[in-house]
């Protein structure tokens, strides 16, 4: 029976090949967006799930009340609060604090040899971790060599991972490895006393080489790590805890309180802000407040989106099967009463229109399995490289077997039950019953207009997102940004006077027009500083964005003195410039009434009182997500590493761009001959474009959506009409004759369709103007949503529906009438 | 075989009300071979799709091997008609998809007859009818004659008490339609009941019994020697 069912589904897939291409080419591409996106969600959602006791780890993070009652979060703490806690705080069964470190790695033996050069390697971020013996036991590591019970327990040791012992040392056997010597920065030996198994792919803990902790808390290295500092909060130092078997989160969270209370000073009152919490190993990979320095970052929405965006392609898709089958069932009336009068009862008929659909869900969903390797490529940049495909894999094999059946019951069971339906005698007669097609006709209009309404609201979302990017991208940010080029000097060089001979070095080079000294204008992440202005009763106390700059600076990037005049060169900070945001937030109405009062702010050694001597337009500080804020400038030469040049811009080709940057480093390498640090250089235009990086990603996959709903849903459209044109071959015919023009047949046969379009337009424009608002209201400066926008998405979707409706159509329309009449 | 009394059934549009039906009854014995006859629009196929059971009746009692049926459900009606009764239709009815034999084997597959039976079944049948040599060609590629050949295979296949045929000539010329004529006698020599509507009196002879309708009613009875 079976068979039989298999093989009258593959004679009518052949019979009609345009519904069988539409309904397969439409069901793949749902199912391969669908599968792309699992592969993606799962994988980002399994990270750190293979950690055994996982829902016991913790890390220990701070958090700061800002003044104007906002928070900042930092996921380490101050570096000598592990110990204390792992003393005071019950509940806690290990506690290890760690360390990340990026040091460089070398060998001794090359060292040894004075002149060849040591054989080093930089290494990440998330690469070296100094950590104590009880990270182990708060991760379970597989030990390929040594004990877990020695290996961290004193000063100058290392534990390496499987593959780092082997980027160091080659191919030997671990235990061979056991005793050798590695160098960190040159300067801390170690003996390698473990070699562990580094952990699955689906995890951010990539660390390769451990430090003990015993190793830093030596004279030396204390400072430079800052064990004894309870003030400062480094990211890089973190604290992590399993808990005992019973203890909760929430008890351990209620202790700390009391323990900052009591090892912090309590009369600065920067002190009574601080705070500490648990943070559960498995929201590390998708916090958004507490970014660290080793892990990536997923965002949660971002997935969940994904997620309705691949339930809504498959429903697009799974639509295109219910309408074209439910119409064309028209052809199979006749079949249908044959095989109820011959014994077949409805269950038997279900069950066969089920096999019909059964095969082309499988055909679609064997071609989307080809089609992942080319999608994951085309995605690449927002795929992590870890993540790979293998369809053979029972997760995946299962998840396909869930969607041939989900997406075979979502788009079969209604139309097999439809068709089924029909009584033998009157389908016999070719007189199916009206009642029953005319509502399946209406609910073949509804899921059109659906489909087109969801295409739409898409269509919306990518303009939008397109016009707030553009804005972004084009909008005046109060400065200029141009030809400009900036980079660090050596971080671990502070001497001023390099950096001095540097300038003057690049100052010289014909093609440079200026340079200067500070940060760029409008840079990621920020820093401010607690500033106040006291005059008589009035105290006003801000935490204010800073920038250190140079004389160069403001003429550099163009920015608009409202009042006073520029600032001079020195060394340390002897006079301020504010923006026009900061006068205003000092009361001063007009800029030029703050010139000339004084400001206090805390320096490292104690509290500086300055005068303000210029006051300039506002620029952008940051993205445009966040709003402009006020600002002071100051010139402090010595402590200040970021240049800024800025090439004669004028009939220089992207060539001449590279000419300059090469005479640029090789100025550099002069001054800085030993750097460890590799020179580089950024566009300043670029950098500006990198803040949108998020938008752009999402753009990329809005648009990805809105082809492939619009693609889905018209081949749907094409196949209806495809249909329709041939079921009324010989009515169009008729017409013909009668006198009937080309145009009054499109006509007839595309009105339909195109009302159902026009009215997803109308139902998309509110929500797609609720969802669109939603996600502006992350740009402290955007567009506003304007009427063209939905005047130009309904154009396009009309436009793309009327091509797609009317090929066939005019086909029809062009056909000969006497042909067409001869075909009954 | 099967005994029908007093058997009414109105056609309800929106607007008319057709007495397609009026109070007919009408007895056939088993081994009959029955003709129905009269004006187009009598009733005639009305009555054969409820003997049938393809349709049911608003009065009235049909009693079906001494069973009154007239209230079954659709599923043990498709029950009882699948092991019991044949149809012949005048415009063949058969599935374009399937070939000769496959649409001959269909019967057989509903009611779950295993595989070589069916064989050596569809083939005796296929002999039978004369087209053994086109089982795996598709209805069009057959003459009209070959199609109602194939179709009456069908109908036999699963050898029916009852065979059902409405103008079963109707689209075929004489010597087709005699042919088709000869293979319903034979069969219902063979012990098969044939009920038969026709508007041709000459197919009508081969017939025991002629019973003529006029607007839902019988209205006369022939008995040919
Ligand atoms: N589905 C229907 N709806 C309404 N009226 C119907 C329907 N089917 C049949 N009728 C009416 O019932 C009456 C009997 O029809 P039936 O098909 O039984 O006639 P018939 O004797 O077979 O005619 P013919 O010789 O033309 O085939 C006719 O008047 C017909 O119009
Ligand atoms: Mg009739």
């Amino acid at each position: 029976m079976f068979k039989n069912h298999l093989k009258i589904a593959l004679r009518i897939l052949l019979r009609n090949k345009v519904y069988s291409f539409v309904n397969i080419l439409g069901l793949a591409i749902g199912v391969s967006a669908c599968l792309v996106i699992y592969l993606l969600v799962s994988f980002e959602l399994s990270f750190e799930d293979f950690q055994p006791d996982r829902e016991r780890i913790y890390r220990v993070t701070s958090g700061f009340k800002g003044q104007q009652g906002e928070n900042y979060y930092n996921p380490g703490l101050s570096a000598p609060m592990p110990a204390s806690l792992a003393q005071e705080i019950s509940g806690i069964e290990y506690l290890s604090a760690c360390h990340v470190w990026s040091a460089r790695t070398s060998l001794p033996n090359d060292k040894k040899d004075g002149k060849n050069p040591a054989k080093i390697w930089k290494n990440d971020n998330s690469e070296v971790l100094v950590c104590q013996p009880e990270y182990f036991k708060i991760f379970n590591y597989e030990w390929l060599a040594g004990s877990p019970k020695t290996a961290l327990t004193t000063p100058n040791q290392v534990v390496l991972s499987q593959t780092e012992a082997e980027k160091y040392f080659g191919k030997i056997p671990l235990a061979q490895v056991l005793g050798k010597q590695l160098y960190f920065n040159d300067s801390l030996a170690t003996t390698v006393t473990g070699v562990v198994k580094d952990f699955p792919v689906n995890s951010d803990f990539k660390f390769k080489n451990f430090i003990s902790f015993k190793s830093i808390e030596a004279k030396n290295w204390r400072k430079e790590f800052q064990l004894d500092q309870w003030t400062n909060t480094n990211s890089s130092s973190m604290a992590f805890v399993k808990l005992t078997q019973n203890a909760k989160a929430n008890t351990v969270n209620a202790q700390f309180p009391a323990f900052l209370k009591k090892h912090l000073d309590q009369k600065d009152e920067w002190n009574n802000g601080r705070m500490l919490s648990l943070q559960a190993l498995s929201d590390i990979h998708f916090s958004d407040t507490l970014q660290d320095n080793f892990s990536r970052q997923v965002h949660l929405p971002t997935l969940y989106t994904l997620l309705g965006i691949a339930g809504f392609l498959l429903l697009i898709a799974a639509i295109n099967y219910v309408n074209l089958s439910t119409a064309q069932s028209i052809t199979r009336v006749k079949e249908i009463g044959v095989r109820k009068v011959l014994g077949s009862n409805r269950k038997t008929l279900v069950i066969q229109f089920l096999c019909e659909t059964f095969i082309i869900t499988t055909l679609a969903v064997f071609f989307s399995v080809l089609l992942v390797e080319p999608i994951l490529w085309i995605f690449k940049e927002f795929i992590p490289k870890e993540l790979s495909f293998n369809v053979l894999s029972p997760n995946i094999l299962g998840f396909l077997g869930i969607i041939t059946l989900g997406t075979c019951v979502l788009s079969g069971l209604y139309p097999a039950w439809m068709i089924s339906a029909y009584q033998p005698v009157s389908s016999l007669k070719n007189q199916v019953s009206s009642g029953g097609q005319t509502r399946t006709a209406l609910l073949r209009k509804a899921l059109i207009t659906f489909q087109f309404t969801a295409s739409q609201v898409f269509i919306l979302g990518t303009i939008i997102v397109a016009t707030q990017s553009k804005y972004m991208l084009s909008k005046d940010l109060g400065f200029k940004k141009d030809a400009i080029v900036n980079f660090h000097t050596d971080w671990n060089d502070v001497n001023s006077n390099k950096k001095n001979v540097l300038i003057q070095k690049l100052k010289q080079i014909p093609e440079i027009a200026i340079v200067s000294l500070g940060e760029t204008p409008a840079r990621n992440g920020y820093s401010t500083n607690r500033v106040t202005y006291k005059e008589g009763e009035k105290e006003i106390k801000l935490d204010v964005h800073r920038r250190t700059i140079d004389e160069n600076y403001i003429p550099m990037f163009g920015i608009k003195i409202l009042a006073g005049r520029n600032i001079t060169n020195s060394d340390t900070a002897k006079e301020f410039i504010i923006n026009e945001t900061y006068a205003k937030a000092l009361g001063f109405k007009k800029p030029e009434q703050a010139v000339g009062h004084f400001l206090v702010y805390s320096g490292g050694k104690g509290d500086y009182k300055l005068p303000i001597v210029g006051v300039v337009a506002d620029f952008h500080l940051q993205s445009l997500h966040k709003a402009i804020q006020p600002l002071y400038m100051m010139s402090e030469t010595k402590y200040e590493s970021a240049i800024n040049v800025k090439i004669h811009s004028k009939g220089q080709s992207s060539t001449d761009f590279k000419t300059v940057l090469a005479k640029i480093e090789k100025a550099y390498k002069e001054i800085y001959p030993n750097s460890y640090e590799e020179f580089s250089p950024h566009f300043f235009d670029e950098s500006i474009a990198k803040f949108y990086e998020k938008e752009e990603r999402f753009a990329k996959i809005l648009n990805t959506a809105t082809g492939v709903a619009i693609l889905i849903s018209c081949m749907g459209l094409f196949g209806l009409v495809a249909f329709t044109t041939q079921q009324r071959t010989k009515e169009i015919g008729i017409r013909k004759v009668l006198g009937a023009s080309v145009m009054q047949i499109m006509q007839l046969l595309s009105k339909d369709f195109l009302k159902l379009v026009i009215l997803g337009i109308f139902i998309a424009t509110p929500i797609a103007y609720w969802a669109m608002n939603q996600w502006l209201q992350d740009f402290a400066y955007r567009i506003d949503i304007s009427w063209w926008i939905f005047t130009l998405g309904g154009i396009a979707s009309i436009t793309i529906a009327l091509i797609s409706v009317s090929y066939q159509s005019v086909k029809a329309a062009l056909m000969n009438p006497v042909k067409s009449l001869r075909t009954e | 075989m099967l005994k029908i009394t007093d058997l009414e059934k109105i056609y309800r549009t929106e607007d008319i009300e057709t007495v397609a039906l009026n109070k007919l009854s009408l007895e056939v014995k088993k081994g009959e071979f029955v003709a129905i006859m009269g004006p187009s629009g009598c009733g005639k196929s009305t009555l054969l799709n409820i003997i049938g059971m393809l349709d049911d009746a608003e009065k009235g009692s049909f009693m079906f091997n001494g069973e009154e049926i007239i209230h079954f459900n659709e599923r043990r009606r498709a029950d009882l008609r699948k092991r019991n009764i044949g149809f012949v239709f005048q415009s063949f009815n058969l599935i374009d998809e399937l070939t000769v034999y496959e649409n001959v084997e269909l019967p057989l597959l509903y009611l779950g007859v295993d595989a070589a039976e069916r064989k050596q079944k569809v083939e005796a049948v296929l002999e039978k009818v004369q087209i053994m040599h086109r089982r795996n060609h598709f209805p069009q590629q057959l003459s009209g004659g070959q199609q109602q050949r194939c179709a009456v295979a069908r109908a036999v296949v699963n050898t029916p008490k009852l065979i059902l045929a409405d103008e079963p000539t109707g689209n075929l010329d004489s010597t087709n339609g005699n042919e088709v004529m000869q293979l319903l006698t034979e069969l219902n020599e063979a012990g098969t009941t044939v009920i038969m509507v026709t508007h041709s009196e000459h197919d009508a002879r081969f017939a025991h019994r002629i019973i003529r309708l006029l607007d839902g009613k019988v209205v006369m009875e022939n008995i040919l020697g």
